[in-house]
């Protein structure tokens, strides 16, 4: 008889499906405990895109649609608290890689100040939940690779005074003190098999500062290590179960189970937060496709039988448990204050007496391709005119930036493989490496140049002829115009070139 | 008529003695010098202190007791001794990193000045004209000293900002891609530009948005003219001194100072000895005090500071060679005639007017309804 199989399709239509009841569950729940995620790339968009020159018409972050983030997806997806990674290419590592991160870092900070109304920029966890209470997205940096400090624990402090509060160890290539996760994969060969003496430096004076350490991107041997010696939770930003996907940039279990046990976290499922990556990847899962989708995901958890509390966990308490507690450790060891003006912790073993004139870092060779995007080889500057002193010109015909110099490796100023470095003259990145015989005789080179005389025959590197000499003289400054509606007076200030199809005018000779 | 006479004498040997015992005068002078500045501590543009830090102790300051340091000019028992109540660090880098990690050898420096002010509890990290004011301490500021520490990066700029940094000296001794330098021949950077380019411009312009002071201090004579052209707020030259008094590149001429008083900027005299006295052996208090009297001539005396640069050259004038001695050169221009009112001026009022100056510019620049975020947001002046 037909009925009854028609009062089942009836009731079928007429109730909602399960699938729609976890997605409503997952909304209501949303609705008072938003996700924060540990890794968006969007900055990274920016730079790529608009050169960080967010007041150009199609930058608005309302209206953008070709990236996975933008303001109205962020708002649908319930996002409450986002860590806006800082992300500058391996490339610019001894090169650029310093001035570079604290440009996208600024690009954040001025994100929150064009779009006061849904960023907050804060940076411990009480400024999330206060961003919670007034229903802002609150904004957070992460720093994503230490080569973003070269080696440099001044770097490091100033970086968390500036706001940043986690920083993943390594991106893709090994920095002078930790490995990478290409060296579990037979792509590289590790080097220090996890953490170099100074890299164990690193990870203690950021638990001083009460900056998270991230680690994603790094070594299966760099996890252990860290789990080992840190004194606060440690945070992987963007990573996912190696047990399930055999990827190198996943955690195994033996891992995980040293992060249960150490205490770095509580509880089954209470791991850590979201994260998408969004903006950084090439391919992100169905249903999953932009910042928007998020309750997706949490309607699918819920499905698998989660809990309420396990969800609100996975969402945000079990970062914001994390980040407490980084914080305090902060504090128990003596930080003054927030944390943030701190005036003690080790300085580091490098700088080598009487080496302040550093060897390599030559970056007036154009940053050249990154590995993922091939975007070119021009700065990133505000403004346009500076794109001339890095040797770059506009192209009218592709429409992009073209660099006029040499390819990124190999500066001309940098022995490459093969060739001695210059006498007296030790890596700075080696943090083993002092400085003997011939101090004196640097210092005093030093005090003479201070007095504005020509430096000495010989020993002071860099003091040739700039290799921005003539070369960078002939390219400055091309003529730009401003367009129409500029506002003086905002943060991102000196945004008056905004870019047509071409540049306005020409390199002036 | 014995009385006329004996009366003469008695002239005669109190002309006498008022020339050879004369310790009610002078002794007078030195302590109104020290009553003055009790009152009014002196801020000083420029120390070279924390360059010194690194090159003697690779920045390891922990271990060291900056209190009685006696290889530096520099060391707080004498910044007291001298009445500093506030003090810019230079975080200067050298020129020859430029184009390499300029950036990061900034931010160690900057480091360097935190973790000092920090650990001393008569040092104060200040950031505003009113936390000058405020302070009971030494107060301590940031001032970067070359563009090249920017690396042609207005967020660059920007980051220094929030950490502190309220000038910058737009060149050292090397040009920037964007300004030049008033020395030549010493570095080979960028030989032909010529004052400020279009770059340079905006970053004259970025730094009154932020309220950044601009210091022409170590800038050719064209990159002051464009830059006094283009700034809305008064300018300061944090430690240079007088061109007609001795003709040296770090100089400033007569034209330049006049256009100061108009921009109501100051300069910062230097007591580096080689710009004061320009080859001459004898170099003392009364050859620099030849400069302030000269810059008062031309600027007047509300153009006028103080701008040591000691730990940063190796010669002072006799009588001033460590930053103990202020007092001394006060004493001279009260025996010059300088008032009390001049002299506070120069000690601290002109410098902090200047200052107050650029805080109205940058809230002015700022639109109303700007959400104030870290330390880009000056709160309104008080009072």
């Amino acid at each position: 008889m037909p009925g009854g199989s028609v009062w089942v399709l009836v009731l079928a239509l007429a109730l909602p499906s399960t699938g729609q009841q976890h997605l409503q569950e997952a909304e209501r729940i949303m609705s008072t405990t938003p996700v924060i995620d540990g890794h968006n790339d969007l900055p990274w968009q920016l730079l790529r895109k608009f050169y960080n020159q967010l007041r150009l018409p199609a930058a608005n972050l309302t209206l953008l649609n070709d990236t996975h983030t933008n303001i109205p997806k962020l708002r649908q997806g319930h996002v409450g608290g986002q860590f806006w990674s800082v992300y500058v290419p391996c490339e610019t590592q001894n090169k650029d890689a310093v001035r570079r991160t604290l440009e996208q870092m600024d690009v954040v900070q001025r994100m929150c100040d064009l779009y006061p109304e849904t960023f907050l920029c804060v940076t411990d966890s009480s400024g999330i939940r206060e961003a919670f209470r007034t229903g802002k997205v609150a904004s957070l940096i992460g720093v994503e690779g230490g080569h973003s400090i070269d080696s440099s624990l001044g770097v490091l402090r100033t970086l968390y005074r500036l706001g940043a509060r986690y920083m993943t160890l390594t991106h893709s290539c090994n920095t002078p003190w930790a490995d990478n996760w290409l060296v579990d994969t037979n792509d590289e060969e590790p080097v220090h098999h996890g953490l170099s003496p100074f890299g164990k430096m690193v990870v203690e004076e950021m638990n001083l500062l009460g900056m998270m350490v991230d680690l994603a991107h790094v070594s299966v041997d760099t996890m252990k290590m860290v789990l080992n010696i840190s004194k606060a939770p440690v945070i992987f930003s963007h990573s996912s179960a190696y047990s399930l996907c055999q990827h190198r940039r996943n955690v195994p279990d033996d891992v995980l189970r040293l992060v249960v046990s150490v205490g770095h976290s509580q509880g089954h499922g209470g791991l850590w937060g979201h994260s998408q990556g969004h903006g950084g990847l090439w391919g992100v899962p169905t249903g999953l496709e932009d910042v928007s989708k998020y309750p997706m995901l949490v309607a699918e958890l819920l499905a698998r039988n989660w809990t309420e509390q396990e969800v609100r966990g996975a969402l945000a308490e079990n970062l914001l448990r994390v980040f407490s507690k980084v914080e305090e450790v902060s504090v128990a060891w003596g930080a003054r204050g927030t944390g943030r003006d701190r005036a003690r912790g080790p300085v580091g073993t490098r700088v080598a007496p009487g080496a302040l004139e550093w060897g390599c870092m030559g970056h007036e060779d154009t940053w050249g391709s990154s590995h993922r995007w091939n975007i070119g080889a021009c700065g990133t500057q505000e403004f346009v005119g500076t794109h001339g002193a890095r040797g770059c010109v506009w192209d009218g015909g592709t429409g992009t930036w073209q660099g006029l110099r040499a390819p990124l490796r190999g500066s001309p100023r940098c022995p490459s493989a093969g060739e001695e470095e210059p006498a007296g003259h030790g890596s700075p990145r080696d943090p083993h490496r002092l400085g003997g015989a011939g101090e004196v005789v640097q210092n005093q080179l030093r005090l003479l140049q201070r007095r504005g005389h020509r430096p000495g025959p010989a020993r002071s590197p860099g003091t040739a002829a700039g290799p921005g000499a003539a070369p960078g003289a002939a390219l400055l400054a091309p003529a730009w115009h401003r367009g129409p509606g500029t506002v003086p007076g905002q943060r991102g200030g000196a945004d008056p070139a905004l870019l047509p199809a071409g540049p306005a005018g020409k390199i002036n000779p | 008529m014995e009385k006329k006479r004996n009366m003469a004498k008695l002239l005669w040997l109190l002309m006498l003695f008022s020339d050879t015992v004369p310790f009610n005068c002078e002794k007078s002078m030195r302590e109104r010098a020290i009553e003055l500045m009790q009152d009014a501590r002196l801020i000083d543009g420029h120390n070279d202190f924390v360059l010194q830090l690194r090159i003697l102790y690779q920045n390891k300051i922990s271990g060291v007791n900056l209190r009685e340091l006696n290889r530096t000019h520099t060391n707080l028992v004498k910044l007291q001794a001298g009445y500093v109540g506030a003090q810019f660090w230079s975080v200067y880098v050298l020129c020859s990193a430029q184009n390499k990690d300029a950036v990061r050898l900034t931010l160690e420096q900057i480091d360097v000045v935190k973790r000092m002010c920090h650990s001393y509890e008569e040092l104060e990290l200040v950031m505003t004209s009113q936390g000058i004011s405020d302070s009971r301490k030494i107060a301590c500021l940031i001032g970067i000293e070359g563009g090249h520490s920017i690396d042609s990066s207005l967020a660059a700029l920007r980051m220094y900002y929030d950490l502190g940094a309220r000038y910058m000296t737009l060149t050292h001794t090397c040009n920037t891609p964007w300004s030049e330098s008033s020395s030549k021949g010493i570095h080979n950077f960028y030989p032909s530009v010529i004052g400020l380019t279009a770059f340079g411009q905006e970053v004259v312009k970025e730094m009154n948005r932020l309220g950044m002071l601009i210091d022409l201090s170590h800038t050719s004579y064209s990159t002051v003219k464009a830059a006094l052209n283009i700034s809305k707020a008064p300018v300061i030259f944090s430690h240079s001194a007088a061109f007609s008094v001795c003709n040296h590149s770090r100089n400033v001429p007569d034209d330049i100072l006049q256009e100061l008083k108009k921009n109501k900027g100051i300069i910062m005299v230097s007591f580096n000895a080689d710009v004061l006295a320009c080859g001459r052996k004898v170099v003392n208090i009364s050859t620099l005090a030849d400069h302030f009297d000269h810059i008062k001539e031309i600027a007047g005396s509300e153009s006028i500071g103080i701008g040591g640069d000691y730990d940063g050259v190796e010669r002072f004038p006799e009588g001033l060679e460590d930053v103990s001695k202020y007092p001394s050169l006060i004493e001279e221009l009260l025996r010059r005639g300088w008032n009390e009112t001049e002299l506070k001026g120069v000690l601290r009022e002109n410098f902090l007017r200047v200052f107050r100056e650029v805080e109205n510019v940058q809230r002015a620049s700022a639109p109303q309804n700007q959400l104030c975020q870290a330390s880009r947001c000056i709160p309104p002046a008080v009072g």
